[in-house]
């Protein structure tokens, strides 16, 4: 269990300069098997309390790459990965480390919303259920904060103990998100959190996500390069499985150093 | 008419002949089983025990024994087939382990059943020295495992990806995943998938003739020889005695009723589940 503690020793210092790094990515390789790479030396900072954007083609590796963030690929046999990944200074790929403590710490909301076959409320406390001993008020106290923060509390706090499945597609997705940040994690992983749902439902998704930044430092995987534009600082341009640039979302957009990088943006191929 | 559409005719026709014949027989035998055993359905079938040759009585030990058995079995069956169907889905999915025992699942599902009543015969009536109730509850068990196995492994293959990635996503442990979500969400049809096992054994012969043997007493002591409904109709349907005969139709009408009832439950249980999550 000493892993753990490691794990936990990690404390993002706030006060310091906004530019702090919560992750970083170095040199990183990725295979879905022997022969199968998908990631090539991927170097990506990701800094604290802003919204890093992953952008580029189907195929050209952002979701593989979130995934290496909280190892979710290790539920899988023959899936590995070469390089570093850190979170904070501690190495998430090197030394053993303890999974669940780290996916607690780094979330993840999925493409499709995935609500769990049980209530609103058990939907928030069963993650908080797995590392705290509460009292039930406090449990209540949690889920009631974890709900207001994604914006989802007005709506559902008349019917907390009915079936999450009856909720709506963008209320699934925020009731995900709920779940998420009711953990506290340092970092959220969003792979294309507003590709299933209709256009006003993604405005929803994309407000919260602007509103997280102020708590939360956020990964989102989009193939929407407006929403990337909309609610990004920071993004970066991955393509047949490297990613060409990185930088701040405005620049990126506007005025990118790499040919293809300008080319994408610009609509040439996608 | 065209040579084609002839030809469909035919062979429409012959589906068609096909399936009235299926439907018939099984309706004669039906008719037949409500109208003999019908008619002798009265309260002493359910308060007295299995007469003498030729004497009057009812058939409540067997009842007693066949649901004391029915039931053991399928406490010793479900907990290991709900872990090993468990196990083949969750943890061994894609290993060479994995499927030698699905195909010897496979084996033991289509094994004839007096060849397990012949191996509980060997490995516990002989040990014990003597016919007993749970030598027939342990056979049960045997048939009534590859049921429960494939039964649960079927119904967690349908859990999606998703989901068990949104629970590892928020760290959630692989048995913490298994328990509170895949169970969660197809428990319905692996409690189906126990119902559709206990009808199958509910009606076994061949594994309890040599194992509970029979017995003209009322037990409640699975260390005795015990009676049950399928060793109790085969012996008194054969016999020359007409009350015997009448109590093998009544007990044969009850079986036919309570796997009926199972069959029931099970597609009924599903629905219920849909209609909660909805």
């Amino acid at each position: 269990m000493s892993q753990v503690a490691v794990l936990s020793d990690y404390q993002p210092q706030y006060a310091q300069s906004a530019l702090e790094h919560s992750m970083e990515v170095q040199g990183l390789n990725f295979y879905y098997g022997k022969d199968k790479q998908a990631l090539y030396e991927i170097d990506l900072p990701v800094y604290h309390n802003r919204v890093t954007a992953l952008i580029g083609p189907s195929g050209c590796g952002k979701s593989t790459l979130l995934r290496c963030m909280n190892r979710i690929y290790d539920l899988y046999h023959g899936q590995y990965a070469e390089g570093d990944v850190k979170l904070g200074k501690q190495s998430i790929l090197k030394g053993p480390i303890d999974l669940n403590t780290l996916r607690s710490k780094v979330g993840m909301v999925f493409q499709k919303p995935t609500p769990f076959p049980m209530t609103i409320y058990d939907n928030i406390a069963f993650g908080l259920k797995l590392y705290h001993r509460l009292s039930r008020r406090d449990l209540d106290a949690r889920v009631q904060e974890a709900l207001e923060k994604a914006q989802l509390w007005e709506e559902v706090k008349d019917k907390l103990h009915s079936e999450a499945s009856g909720l709506s597609g963008g209320q699934q997705q925020r009731l995900c998100i709920a779940r998420t940040i009711a953990l506290k994690p340092d970092v959220i992983l969003m792979d294309e959190p507003t590709s299933a749902l209709d256009p006003i439902a993604t405005q929803g998704i994309e407000k919260l996500i602007t509103e997280l930044r102020d708590d939360y430092t956020i990964v989102i995987v989009t193939h929407n390069m407006q929403q990337a534009s909309r609610i990004s600082d920071y993004t970066g341009f991955m393509y047949l499985g490297k990613l060409v640039e990185f930088g701040e979302t405005e620049k990126i957009f506007t005025h990118a150093d790499n040919e293809k990088t300008r080319e994408y943006v610009g609509g040439v191929f996608g | 008419m065209t040579r084609r559409q002839f030809k469909n005719h035919v062979f429409k026709g012959l589906c068609v002949a096909a399936t009235a014949l299926g439907i018939g027989i099984l309706l004669l035998i039906l008719m037949t089983l409500f109208q003999k055993g019908f008619a002798g359905m009265n309260w002493a079938l359910f308060s007295e025990v299995t007469p003498g040759p030729g004497g009057e009585g009812g058939l409540a030990n067997a009842i007693v024994g066949s649901l004391i058995m029915t039931s053991l079995g399928i406490v010793i069956a479900a907990p290991i087939g709900v872990m090993a169907g468990t196990w083949l889905a969750e943890y061994g999915r894609n290993s060479k382990t994995a499927d030698l025992i699905r195909f010897l699942n496979g084996m033991l599902m289509s094994a004839p059943s007096i060849l397990i009543g012949l191996f509980v015969y060997e490995m516990v009536v002989v040990f014990m020295g003597h016919f007993s109730g749970w030598a027939g509850a342990i056979a049960l068990a045997v048939i009534a495992l590859p049921v429960i196995i494939s039964a649960t492994e079927e119904m967690l293959k349908l859990v999606p990806t998703s989901l068990r990635e949104a629970g590892a996503g928020l760290g959630a442990s692989r048995w913490r995943v298994t328990f509170s979500l895949s169970y969660r969400a197809v428990g319905t049809g692996i409690v189906t998938g126990i119902l559709l096992a206990i009808a199958r054994i509910s009606g076994e012969t061949a594994p309890l003739l040599f194992t509970a043997l029979n017995s003209s007493f009322m037990t409640i002591n699975p260390n005795e020889p015990m009676a049950n409904l399928p060793v109790t109709i085969y012996k008194f349907a054969m016999s020359p005695y007409e009350s015997w005969n009448q109590l093998a139709w009544s007990g044969a009408l009850l079986i036919t009723l309570a796997i009926l009832a199972l069959n029931i439950a099970s597609r009924i249980l599903p629905g219920l589940n849909k209609r909660r999550a909805s």
